[in-house]
């Protein structure tokens, strides 16, 4: 149901004003991309990093609390993305980057690469930035917030 | 602060008009008392206190404009 989605979409973007507003932080906010089931919203302005927290865990923290408050009486479930001052932008280039090294030294030694910990959003960028390498293959192990990946030679 | 986390409670529960929020300052931190109707508290806190934990650390990275501690409890009233 499009007219569901685009009432939840609404919704995502007047919480995230009403953040920006109640922070009392100079932070403007707008959509950076959005998909038929899924928004991501940026927050940005001199205060913007302020949202950001240790390794983005304020962000992660607050687009949990959306996607609580406005898919609560939903039928369907809007996937909600904060970004402030860039970082998930950043961090995005960075993961892609580090995924494409890290596949060309596993080609080049044929051992397995073992990356530290990353979320599920953050485990999900590097699984897309290697999925189309024929290669290698990756795969994850560990148990929530501990999981990892793991870059091995294919075949 | 006191605001934000006023908002973020107040959208989250099902009667706005019991959240009360109290800000207790102290030497090293300051403590923000989180108090909705019997009925809400789930809703702020959530499954292992999912809820109560993303609420600390929004307050948490926000409280870094100020250089400030801040705690934020959830007071059953």
């Amino acid at each position: 149901m499009p007219e569901e989605m685009d009432a939840l979409k609404v919704r995502a973007r007047s919480f995230a004003e009403g953040v920006a507003a109640a922070s009392e932080f100079d932070l403007q906010v707008s959509v950076a991309s959005e998909e038929p089931d899924g928004v991501t919203l940026a927050f940005d302005g001199p205060d913007a990093h302020l949202l950001v927290g240790r390794h983005g865990q304020g962000l992660d923290a607050l687009q949990f609390l959306a996607m609580l408050v406005v898919n609560r009486h939903a039928r369907e479930r809007l996937r909600i993305v904060f970004d402030a001052d860039r970082y998930r932008a950043r961090r995005e280039e960075t993961l892609v980057k580090l995924a494409r090294d890290l596949a060309a030294q596993v080609k080049e030694s044929g051992e397995e690469a073992v990356l530290d910990p990353l979320s599920p959003m953050e485990r999900r960028i590097v699984h897309s930035a290697l999925v189309d390498d024929p290669a290698v293959t990756t795969y994850s192990e560990g148990e929530e917030p501990n999981r990892y990946i793991i870059i091995s030679p294919a075949g | 602060m006191k605001q934000l986390i006023e908002y973020l409670v107040k959208e989250l529960v099902d009667d706005p008009e019991q959240v009360d929020i109290s800000e207790v300052p102290g030497d090293e931190a300051t403590t923000y008392e989180v108090r909705v109707a019997p009925d809400d508290l789930g809703k702020v806190i959530g499954k292992q206190g999912r809820i109560a934990n993303a609420l600390r650390t929004v307050a948490k990275a926000a409280a870094m404009k100020h250089k400030r501690k801040v705690y934020v409890e959830i007071v059953a009233t």
